[in-house]
């Protein structure tokens, strides 16, 4: 089992906090005149993303994450899982419906995902920030109205709906920010 | 050929001007730096000298090292162990024992693993002693040196468990260890490793989780009347010996500098020595070698003393507004 001392502190370091993978973001320390140092740390945990705040005595050691970052290639999901490739080893490992999240709805397969791994297991896949997608299902907007800005619900081969401006058309491909869910512009792919 | 030479020796100095690459805004930055700080010694030195306070040096290398268990010592191995001063407190307090009257120093002090925004292992420390005065007076004194040196903000006095029960509820000289211990774990503290009946270390975990984060916010402050498991070497109040006779001045949430009515007594001081020597084994840390230089003044006879020390680069912090401590020395590359 690896740890970290108090002294090895730094932002960016992997530390298990009760029992979850912590990034560290910052790292203070906090000495009152003539008496004892603590580290003051705000901590990220690695599998929800919340925020929090934990102070140690100085010289302690806290356990060290097993975490690494990947670009892993999205491959199908099964129902329940989904599977992503190493392309150059071809190993492949699973995530599930936490780790994935909102991933799943911009992912149809081949996309280049961030993939953060504790102990070998994925917790976190972060889409590319820019994907193209089919629409599959958009009432059809109303005839010469291109300029009004007004929108309408599209749903997305992948299952996901966002918002598009009225001229886009079912069977069109659109580009996606997975970063804001919303529509960039219409896409010349396909 | 006077004139000659004159003009020749103006040349000579463009070149050299000429050869320094001033694009370089890092070279600006240090000129600043370190002009600031002659200047600044300059109206310190002034004020000590309009005040009747001598000024001394004493060496930088001890035959002891400081038993306080919150600092580390710096030493070296050559031949016989020496120590590299955590403070001049030790040296000046010899000299007090010489009948030399109210003195001050300017000099290095090197604490090790003290590394950050507003940490450095080797800081210049700026500390006098006032004999025969009351700690106010001292207080005041700080006020003025501050003012000399330019700094404009009003400075307030507040006590120590003012400050701790407003921000925690507890009242820091008589709530009971377990109270402190849940505050501090309700605060995210880490107390598993800890000795939950290490009371000053309880105080200090409440103080750096709830009092300090609001010490950022203040406006200046000098904390007084410290509880007495942070009396370091300050004598305590009144019949109930509650209270420390210790302040400190904090600005924008940094300590800037610390003062006591200084225990005189040797014997008093060697149970000092003695008590921090126990909290060290404890806390798991090394043994240090009492001061007997130290103790042999205080038996010799010191006058009643007030003394603080104060970090000059964490004044310039103040002044300056500067948030990284280690932006005031020569950048190394």
């Amino acid at each position: 089992m690896a740890t970290y001392s108090t002294s090895q502190f730094k932002p960016g370091l992997k530390i298990l906090v009760d029992g979850e993978p912590h990034s560290i973001l910052v790292n203070d320390i906090v000495k009152p005149g003539k008496g004892q140092a603590f580290n003051r740390i705000k901590i990220r945990n690695l599998k929800n993303g919340r925020v929090g705040e934990k102070t140690l005595k100085s010289g302690e050691s806290i356990e060290a994450a097993d975490v690494l970052e990947v670009e892993l290639q999205y491959l199908y999901n099964d129902g329940s899982d989904w599977y992503f490739m190493d392309s150059k080893t071809f190993e492949q490992v699973s995530a599930n419906l936490d780790a994935v999240g909102d991933a799943r709805f911009w992912l149809k397969g081949q996309e280049i995902c961030d993939v953060t791994l504790w102990n070998d297991h994925p917790i976190v896949v972060v889409p590319p920030n820019f994907v193209v997608l089919e629409v599959s299902e958009s009432d059809p907007g109303l005839k010469g109205d291109t300029a009004s800005g007004g929108t309408k619900p599209a749903v997305l081969e992948t299952g996901a709906t966002v918002k598009v401006p009225l001229f886009v058309e079912q069977g069109e491909s659109i580009r996606i920010d997975t970063r804001t869910g919303e529509y960039v512009s219409r896409s010349k792919e396909n | 050929m006077t004139q000659e030479l004159g003009s020749m020796c103006h040349v000579l100095r463009k070149i050299k001007a000429h050869g320094m690459d001033d694009s370089k805004s890092d070279n600006a930055k240090t000129r600043e730096v370190f002009r600031r700080r002659a200047l600044l010694l300059q109206k310190i030195r002034t004020y000590f000298s309009s005040e009747g306070v001598t000024e001394v040096n004493t060496p930088v290398l001890s035959e002891f090292g400081s038993c306080e268990p919150a600092l580390k010592n710096l030493s070296l191995n050559k031949g016989r162990r020496k120590y590299l001063r955590t403070s001049s407190e030790s040296s000046l307090k010899q000299l007090l024992s010489h009948n030399l009257g109210d003195v001050y120093e300017i000099g290095p002090v090197f604490r090790d693993e003290e590394i950050g925004p507003c940490h450095l292992e080797e800081f210049t420390m700026v500390e006098w002693y006032r004999t025969n005065v009351e700690l106010l007076f001292l207080i005041e004194d700080v006020r003025c040196l501050l003012a000399r040196c330019g700094y404009q903000d009003n400075i307030d006095i507040t006590t120590y468990a003012e400050l701790f029960q407003n921000a925690s509820g507890l009242n820091p000289h008589n709530c009971g260890n377990s109270e402190l211990v849940s505050c501090a774990i309700e605060k995210g503290v880490d107390l598993k490793e800890c000795d939950l009946n290490d009371r000053a270390l309880l105080l200090d975990a409440v103080y750096v989780s709830v009092v300090e984060p609001l010490l950022k916010s203040f406006s200046p402050v000098f904390i007084i009347d410290y509880p007495k498991e942070h009396r370091a070497y300050a004598r305590l109040s009144g019949t109930t010996e509650t209270v420390a006779l210790r302040f400190e001045l904090i600005i924008n949430g940094i300590e800037i500098a610390n003062g006591y009515d200084e225990i005189t007594e040797s014997l008093e001081q060697k149970d000092r020595f003695n008590t921090e020597n126990r909290l060290r084994k404890r806390r798991g840390l090394e043994q240090i070698e009492p001061d007997a230089a130290w103790l042999d003044a205080l038996s010799s006879g010191v006058p009643s003393v007030c003394g603080v020390a104060l970090g000059l680069e964490r004044l310039e912090m103040a002044l300056w507004e500067i948030s990284d401590i280690r932006s005031l020395g020569i950048k190394s590359y």
